[in-house]
């Protein structure tokens, strides 16, 4: 079973001033849900009609795809230092 | 689990496999599932399968020293690579074509996630290492 990830960390810090955020990512998966839900008819009349272009098939898999990448984000960490300077991005 | 191994009591009795091959099955069919999928995804190493592609630099010590540590999770490079799956075939062959005017002769189409699977576990082994004075590069699996 894949699972989106739960927790963004993100923390900026300079010479002077720093930022941290906890964006806990479970809380927007419901509404996620119901916009991706809500859109699905109007995506598969979408892919019906760009069949013969060949684009349907791609605009009827974008969708899990991009799930796909967001629940592989999950472990994602970014730390960059230089000087005073710090950037530490962290996905859970 | 008891029928796995009957099976392959079976097939040892038919001779269908030699007694060495059921002795590995068996050792496998006694595994719980999650040992039991983790050696699959090792493969004939017997090392686990990487999760993590990290990136760690080390530009000195002093007060201005830059420091930068990635860790990519194995998934996202998978699911990066499925893209090519997606996409239409008049689109990949116009990626072919500048690829290839890039210097890389690579057909996307080719590029299949179940070789990619083989290509990460043979990864396992990957270790780059470079010292230069103060600056260190390592890139790694784990």
């Amino acid at each position: 079973m894949i699972w989106p990830p739960s927790l963004l960390v993100f923390r900026v810090r300079n010479e002077t001033k720093g930022f941290q955020l906890w964006l806990p990512l479970f809380l927007i998966w419901p509404p996620l849900a119901l916009v991706a839900l809500a859109f699905s008819p109007l995506v598969f009349l979408l892919a019906l009609l760009l069949w013969p272009t060949g684009w349907g098939r791609t605009l009827l898999l974008t969708g899990p795809w991009f799930f796909r990448m967001f629940c592989a984000l999950r472990g994602l960490a970014v730390d960059v230092e230089g000087g005073t300077s710090r950037i530490f991005i962290m996905v859970r | 689990m008891m029928e796995n191994r009957r099976q392959v009591l079976d097939m040892l009795a038919q001779g269908k496999i030699t007694a060495d091959e059921a002795e590995r099955l068996l050792s496998l069919v006694d595994q719980p599932p999650e040992a039991a999928a983790g050696s699959r995804e090792a493969g004939e190493s017997g090392k686990p399968a990487p999760k993590y592609l990290r990136v760690v630099i080390n530009d000195g010590g002093g007060s201005h020293s830059e420091h930068v540590n990635i860790r990519v999770p194995m998934g996202l490079i998978r699911a990066g690579v499925k893209l090519a799956s997606v996409l239409p075939s008049n689109a990949t062959e116009k990626i072919n074509e500048r690829l290839k005017e890039n210097g890389i002769p690579l057909e996307l189409e080719k590029v299949k996630a179940g070789d990619l699977g083989e290509l990460v576990s043979s990864l396992s082994e990957l270790e780059v290492d470079i010292h230069d004075g103060d600056k260190k590069i390592r890139i790694y699996v784990e």
